[in-house]
């Protein structure tokens, strides 16, 4: 079933008194999947973030169309459009965006208390998630009082409570050591294995070699996607590593 | 939808922002005190029976409006610091789901809060320390009676009506925050690239010459009448001014120093102009306070203890001696006096010494160089300058001069000795009417001691 999808997707951004104008996004069309899990992949300024500002309807794409579930989020209301981000996207951020005044419980809880459930749902949709997050342990603290790599997993927990149909990820490793990277990965992959559709924006190989599919972007467009297909996590590595190098140096030659 | 859902996550993010809010709302709590009190004293009925109440009035109602911009600028400044650093929570309850309509209303009820909070305490504070600013006033003007202290639901209402209109400006600035970016820019707010801050020659030119005005204003301010209005004008001068030049005229400056290559491209010189253009941006506004705080608490010192000190120089001015008694000359007959004051000295059993007695004229004249004219007193022209141009003349008969200071002036017709308070009187004759005096000395003192309030000048008979 197809969850995403993406048309024709264009975005211009004019200064703001006229005059430059910069191509963001040319031409970009893609889908995604119910439970896949993809990665997008290119240089800072190919237009990676921009792409994630739209999907996550933050912003307005100058033409196209986006599809979730069906949905077309480029036509959606103002007022209907956070309603719509709550009940069906999860965010994870490189930086976490995790409050500082509220305890780590608390913060995970934020998009239902917005939602306004009752506290017996919050609780027990948070139990399990707490679980396989490993993160019982650090509900009563404080963000400042954890590592990177659990205030990551909190922020993981709060996109995961509300149940999305999507989430979407921007560098969610960008801010973590090496083995925190690697964890978080492994619990991406986990979550993708439950039926969890994911989408990262990522500079990373390690983080995009987890993902079933890859997308390349270059130059406000769709240039290359691969598909893991049998490969294992080092051999995705390996054509990923390929792919980007002749990305870098501009190469025609590819398939 | 639960009606209470609003506020109680407005209440929430009070308590969780309490270390930032507390002090917002002492700030908040100290402005309408002082509002309030201000308010209430001018407003006091017993002030009215006071001698000079109307100047008194008239200071405290400049007072209120300097109190007034003070706490717009200083609350408005509190409010946009407090909102900045908030901007990452407000962007991720938009970007978890609020709407910006919500947040609006949390935003709205936050403000209902901190706004019934500070206007409670401070109105509850204001009353108190009020009644207590106002016995220290009683007591410094040393005036009994009438003043009596009271709650004034007047002053109460001004207050609020005032700090609501201000709550409610702050609240719409943070209105137009939140509708105007958009959650990206809110949740990346707090880590944005600082601009480099904008200055303009404009703005710090403006803030020279009112810094200059204010300056000049008030020290070539002559008379005291004078002073009251001008005063007003030039603090409000000196704040603009300080203003403009600590946002712009320090950005200005550093940026000439960064101009200038040689000097700017110095190891000490290059990390503290380019960081000092920073700090400025972000701190310029909190400095101007404390210096226009500082000025402000200084000029109220020193003009009051200045003027209570001399309190007791001004009445000695006034009243040279303890008792004294004056006769119209027409249907006065001097030696009855005398006795009088003898018969009622021995009764009540007091003693005299320092007695001087003699004879005078006195009148208020208006001066025109050297011509003293009696006409234009009568026009009561309340101009400052006019004040200052009227002399209070006293004439003295030359026998009583010599004989109180034991001298022997000699006087033609026509001649003058004369003694003048304050200037020398600086001109070789006097005109009175058609009649014109030559002025034979100026003297440097005189036995009746007049001193500051009179223009004494001693005649032939």
């Amino acid at each position: 079933m197809r969850l995403l999808e993406v048309k024709n997707l264009k975005k211009i951004y004019t200064t703001r008194f006229g005059g430059n104008q910069i191509q963001a996004l040319s031409n970009v069309s893609f889908s995604v999947e119910q439970g896949e899990y993809v990665a997008i992949m290119g240089e800072s300024g190919s237009g990676k973030t921009t792409l994630l500002n739209i999907l996550a309807s933050l912003d307005k794409p100058t033409s196209g169309e986006v599809y979730l579930d069906g949905k077309n989020m480029v036509t959606i209301k103002d007022s209907e459009i956070s309603a719509f981000r709550r009940d069906n996207l999860g965010f994870v951020f490189q930086d976490f965006n995790l409050l500082d005044t509220f305890s780590i419980q608390d913060n995970i809880f934020l998009p239902l208390v917005l939602a306004q459930k009752n506290y017996q749902e919050m609780s027990s949709r948070l139990q399990p998630l707490s679980e396989r997050l490993k993160i019982e342990d650090i509900l009563k603290k404080f963000p400042y009082e954890v590592s990177g790599g659990q205030k990551q997993r909190a922020a993981v927990a709060r996109a995961l409570i509300t149940k999305p149909k999507l989430v979407l990820a921007d560098e969610p490793t960008g801010a973590l050591d090496s083995k925190a990277a690697m964890n978080l990965l492994k619990i991406f992959s986990s979550i993708n294995n439950l039926g969890q559709t994911i989408l990262m924006v990522t500079h990373s190989v390690a983080a995009a070699s987890h993902a079933n599919r890859v997308l390349f972007i270059k130059d406000g467009e769709i240039y290359n996607q691969i598909y893991r297909g049998s490969m294992s996590n080092d051999d995705m590595y390996q054509k990923i590593s390929f792919t980007l190098s002749v990305l870098a140096s501009g190469g025609e030659e590819l398939e | 939808m639960n009606k209470f859902f609003y506020p109680k996550l407005a209440l929430v993010n009070l308590k969780k922002n309490g270390n930032t809010y507390i002090p917002y709302i002492l700030t908040c709590i100290g402005s309408i005190m002082a509002f309030y009190t201000m308010v209430s004293i001018h407003s006091n009925k017993g002030l009215d029976q006071m001698p000079g109440s109307m100047n008194l009035k008239t200071i405290l109602f400049l007072g209120i409006i300097v109190i007034g911009i003070f706490a717009v600028i200083f609350l408005f400044y509190t409010n946009s610091f407090l909102i900045k650093r908030r901007k990452k929570e407000l962007g991720l309850y938009s970007i978890l789901g609020l709407e910006k309509k919500h947040i609006a209303w949390v935003l709205f009820y936050e403000t209902v809060f901190v706004t019934v909070i500070s206007l409670s305490l401070g109105l509850i504070g204001g009353v108190l320390i009020g009644k207590l600013l106002f016995l220290l006033l009683l007591n410094m003007v040393r005036f009994k009676s009438p003043l009596i202290f009271h709650v004034d639901y007047w002053g109460l209402l001004i207050t609020t009506a005032v700090f609501l209109v201000i709550f409610g400006l702050t609240l719409l600035t943070n209105f137009l925050q939140v509708k105007l970016a958009n959650p990206i820019d809110l949740l990346k707010g707090g880590q944005h690239g600082e601009k480099e801050p904008k200055s303009s020659w404009l703005v710090t030119l403006i803030g020279i010459i009112s810094l200059g005005t204010g300056y000049v204003i008030a020290l070539s301010v002559e008379t005291p009448l004078e002073a009251l209005l001008l005063f007003f004008v030039a603090v409000v001068f000196v704040i603009i001014g300080t203003y403009a030049l600590f946002i712009s005229g320090s950005i200005t400056l550093l940026k000439q120093l960064k101009k200038n290559k040689t000097f700017y491209y110095q190891s000490r010189n290059f990390i503290s102009v380019s960081g000092m253009i920073y700090r400025m941006k972000q701190n310029a506004v909190g400095l101007a306070n404390i210096c226009i705080l500082s000025t402000m608490v200084l000029v109220t010192l020193s003009t009051t203890v200045s003027l209570y000190i001399g309190q007791e120089g001004m009445r000695r001015d006034f009243y040279p001696l303890d008792v004294s008694i004056i006769g119209a000359a027409a249907n006065t007959d001097f030696a009855e006096v005398i006795t009088m004051i003898e018969s009622e000295k021995d009764k009540s059993n007091v003693r005299s010494k320092d007695e001087i007695s003699f004879d005078l004229a006195r009148f208020r004249a208006f001066q025109e160089g050297s011509h003293f004219l009696r006409d234009m007193v009568e026009n009561q022209a309340t101009d400052a300058l006019y004040y200052q141009r009227i002399s209070n003349i006293t004439l003295i008969p030359l026998d009583d001069y010599n004989r109180l200071t034991g001298g022997n002036k000699r006087l033609a017709e026509n001649e003058m000795l004369i003694f003048s308070v304050g200037d020398n009187y600086g001109e070789a004759t006097i005109v009175f009417g058609d009649e014109q005096y030559l002025i034979t000395e100026q003297l440097e003192s005189i036995p009746m001691d007049f001193k500051k309030t009179q223009d004494m000048v001693t005649p032939t008979t």
